[in-house]
């Protein structure tokens, strides 16, 4: 094999398929990264057996073969090159050379037959969705899912199709977001549940373009297919909780504030927080009194008075303030609209005017 | 699901076939691409090989095929091809023990937990055939099931009773149905619900008025398919059990399919109307029974990998052998040691497991002569004190002979004791009324019931 191509390219594509190589496999292989070239292009491929990814880039190949080299390694290399604009890599019996003006490195290779395929699923379902909703979509939920692996139906992001919505939501039973993205006339589909680890990969390898997405599902696997790379996750085979049901349809309680603020009156009272960032709010419409607090036996308290526009029955909460604070960064609004209900029961925050999001999280008892 | 004799033959030759990898291939390579392999099952030369993933799946078919294919031919003549599909049982990991301990004492949780559960039809989407197991103890319910779901309403299974007592299974079973029925009909409306919920469903209705009530009547004359689990809760609610009758009388002559669970023998749940009783009895009435040893064998090892927990066999073996009684407990008790082993991260040997099952197994029912008096007693309505006095009131005379026979026949008690224990007693009278009550009862149908549900009581 031998071939020529952009560093900065290629060195995005490595970046990429690295994080992905497996690292804890008993399989060495899956900690390499697949090179190959046909006729005028690169392709290059990565795999820890959840996910899978695979790009194609322009090259200049003047002798056809494959070679599967150490991902960490490769990428390691690349970076410490910045200045070359081309590479040249060729491979014979096992070793890869790389070869820049300056530069003259080898590196050992694995036998490439080994490397496994990536599976190519059949599109029976599928729709497109730009790169950038479908990103957004997913990044404005996956705080809230759970990390841990007890129960692999939450610890994922559930994708669904509503109307004329995509809908994106994951929870980790304490929390949960929902978000809509607009996308009228889009082909119906089955919910789909991705494992968020895998999700987290998938959005990283699209996040710098903006492109069609083309999204394939089947019954185990979910692949995203755009112009130069392809990446296919298996999906979680359960049953996602009717989370609809639990969105609470009325309220008691509204206060409308900025989003500044509360950012700001969060950030201060957390420093006192005790290790579940318990906040405490206090909220009395008639008496104008909108309060959160925070005490440490340890450091001290904090009180910060809250500018806001109240209705409602006056209450009184303990809250988890990063749990608040997690869903701030994702609402693109100046003011906020929490809603409560009871004392035990789940707190709604929102976008002023803005449906596309939804935000609950389960009040701490005392 | 096939049958247990091809499943085990399955396995074999899949452990046979396995062995032969083995040598051929490096030890990573065989733990990457045959953890967790299984064929599924084998049809018309076809074998069915299940596999974890899309990326096994890719690989075995491109690049093990043939080496698959050549030593499974050898073990097995007639196998003509093989299909690799995708089949995933979740892993379920056992909550670490530091994670519990920082989530549970402050947050509140959202009330996720239930919401398997569908809103309009209340059932439970993951009770399906297929994680359904069948052993003897269960094969008649079953089979009466499937009848149903071939032809639903118009069979002579309807309506359809199961009962049995706790813990075997009834539940998964009915909504089962109701699930499958759904799956392939999706026009048939099923519903799905318990006693109780029927009860206070209808005494909400009451007390909203006429408009309330016939909303209520409406709703439940309106489904093809109604399944009432835990009948046995309707007893002593007389306007309940009186508008259950007229729904399924309704539903019955429009031949809508109606299915009942309980934990007795319809003829035995106390104060509920005869009418009723007659009609529970007018299709199918099967009792599911405590599964037998290769039933609870079979039951174990499914548990267990739906855990992705694999126990040695011994273990699985010695579970079934020794924890008798309803699935539940089994399962309760399989969960322990698979959170005990993964606390050890690794497996527990047999010394460990037995003095585990001594502390969780159920311990027999301990009853004293008193209990068995006092049940009678209540049942007979009368003073416990007068069955140990020396009164022949007629009242009385008739418990007290009960009570010796139940003493003498179900719990192997010496004449000359029940006689001491029940008023010092001669041990000839003893005799006599046992001999008495068990004449009586082949000439009385009704003392008979009444014997019957004086034993169900126990």
């Amino acid at each position: 094999m031998n071939f020529t191509c952009n560093r900065e390219l290629i060195q995005k594509c490595i970046i990429n398929a690295e994080r992905i190589t497996g690292k804890n496999l008993s399989l060495p292989i899956l900690s390499s990264v697949f090179l190959a070239t046909n006729k005028k292009v690169l392709i290059i491929r990565a795999t820890n057996l959840e996910v899978g990814v695979e790009f194609q880039i322009p090259a200049e190949i003047k002798t056809e073969g494959s070679v599967a080299i150490p991902g960490t390694l490769f990428s390691n290399i690349l970076a410490n090159i910045p200045d070359e604009e081309n590479i040249t890599i060729t491979a014979n019996n096992g070793v890869c050379k790389i070869i820049t003006k300056t530069k003259n490195i080898s590196v050992k290779g694995f036998t490439p037959d080994d490397f496994p395929t990536i599976p190519n699923i059949s599109d029976e379902e599928s729709f497109t969705i730009s790169s950038v909703k479908f990103i957004q979509g997913v990044k404005s939920v996956l705080m809230s899912a759970s990390m841990s692996d007890i129960k692999p139906e939450i610890s994922s992001v559930y994708i669904h199709h509503e109307a004329n919505n995509i809908v994106f939501v994951a929870t980790d039973s304490f929390r949960l977001a929902e978000k809509k993205v607009s996308y009228p006339n889009s082909k119906s589909f089955k919910g789909i549940i991705i494992p968020i680890k895998n999700i987290i990969e998938i959005i990283k390898v699209f996040e710098s373009s903006n492109e069609e997405l083309l999204i394939k599902i089947t019954k185990n696997q979910i692949s995203c297919v755009g112009k130069t790379a392809y990446t296919t996750s298996r999906v979680i085979q359960g049953i996602y909780p009717d989370y609809e049901q639990i969105l609470p349809k009325k309220h008691a309680t509204e206060i409308v504030v900025l989003k500044q603020d509360l950012l700001n009156a969060i950030k201060l009272s957390t420093l006192f927080s005790d290790k579940f960032n318990k906040i405490q709010l206090n909220i009395n419409p008639k008496e104008k009194r909108c309060l959160i607090s925070t005490k440490n036996t340890e450091l001290g308290e904090t009180e910060t008075s809250l500018t806001a526009t109240m209705t409602g029955e006056p209450i009184e909460i303990a809250l988890n303030g990063k749990h608040i604070f997690d869903c701030l960064s994702v609402i693109d609004r100046d003011s906020l609209v929490l809603e409560f209900n009871e004392v035990n029961k789940a707190v709604v925050i929102h976008g002023l005017g803005d449906s596309s999001f939804t935000y609950l999280t389960m009040p701490l008892t005392k | 699901m096939s049958s247990p004799n091809s499943t085990s033959e399955n396995t074999q030759l899949w452990e046979r076939a396995l062995s032969e990898f083995e040598g051929d291939l490096s030890r990573a390579n065989f733990s990457t691409w045959f953890k967790n392999t299984t064929i599924l099952k084998q049809d018309d030369g076809i074998v069915f090989v299940g596999v974890p993933n899309e990326f096994v799946k890719d690989w075995l078919q491109n690049k093990f095929h043939k080496m698959i294919l050549r030593s499974l031919r050898n073990l097995s003549e007639n196998i003509r091809g093989i299909e690799y599909t995708v089949f995933r049982v979740e892993e379920k990991k056992q909550e670490k023990k530091e994670l519990s301990l920082q989530n549970t004492p402050q947050e509140g949780e959202l009330p996720l937990a239930n919401l398997y559960v569908n809103r309009e039809d209340g059932l439970n989407q993951r009770y399906t055939f297929d994680n359904f197991i069948i052993g003897s103890f269960n094969e008649l319910a079953y089979t009466a099931a499937q009848a149903i779901l071939k032809k639903v309403g118009t069979n002579v299974y309807n309506p359809l009773f199961i009962y049995g007592s706790t813990g075997l299974g009834k539940t998964h079973l009915i909504q089962a149905v109701g699930n499958e029925v759904k799956k392939n009909h999706p026009s048939k409306r099923v519903f799905y619900t318990t006693s109780e919920k029927f009860s206070v469903d209808y005494i909400n209705s009451v007390s909203q008025g006429s408009k309330a009530m016939v909303v209520f009547k409406n709703k439940y004359r309106n489904y093809d398919l109604l399944i009432m689990d835990d009948i046995q809760f309707l007893s002593n609610k007389e306007k309940t059990q009186e508008e259950l009758f007229h729904i399924f009388n309704e539903l019955y002559h429009n031949n809508k399919q109606i299915i009942f669970s309980s934990d007795k023998h319809p003829n035995y749940i106390p104060a509920l109307e005869s009418r009723l009783k007659s009609r529970f009895s007018a299709g199918m009435i099967v009792d599911v029974q405590e599964p037998e040893y290769e039933s609870r064998l079979a039951i174990l090892r499914a548990k267990a990998a739906t855990q992705n927990f694999f126990p040695p066999e011994e273990i699985i073996d010695y579970l079934a052998s020794s924890v008798q009684g309803n699935i539940r407990e089994l399962e309760g008790l399989l969960n322990g040691i698979i959170c005990q082993s993964q606390i050890k991260s690794r497996n527990l040997t047999l010394n460990e497991i037995k003095p585990f099952i001594k502390n969780t197994a159920k311990p027999k029912k301990m009853l004293s002569v008193k209990d068995i008096v006092k049940v009678v007693c209540d049942f007979y309505n009368i003073e416990e004190s007068f069955v140990y006095e020396k009164t022949r009131r007629k009242e009385v005379v008739k418990p007290r002979q009960i009570a010796m026979f139940i003493l003498r026949e179900d719990f192997n008690i010496s004449y000359p004791t029940i006689g001491q224990k029940l008023g010092g007693r001669d041990h000839t009278t003893v005799m006599h009324s046992c001999e008495k009550v068990k004449i009586d009862m082949k000439n009385d149908l009704s003392l008979m019931q009444e014997v019957d549900q004086i034993r169900a009581m126990f």
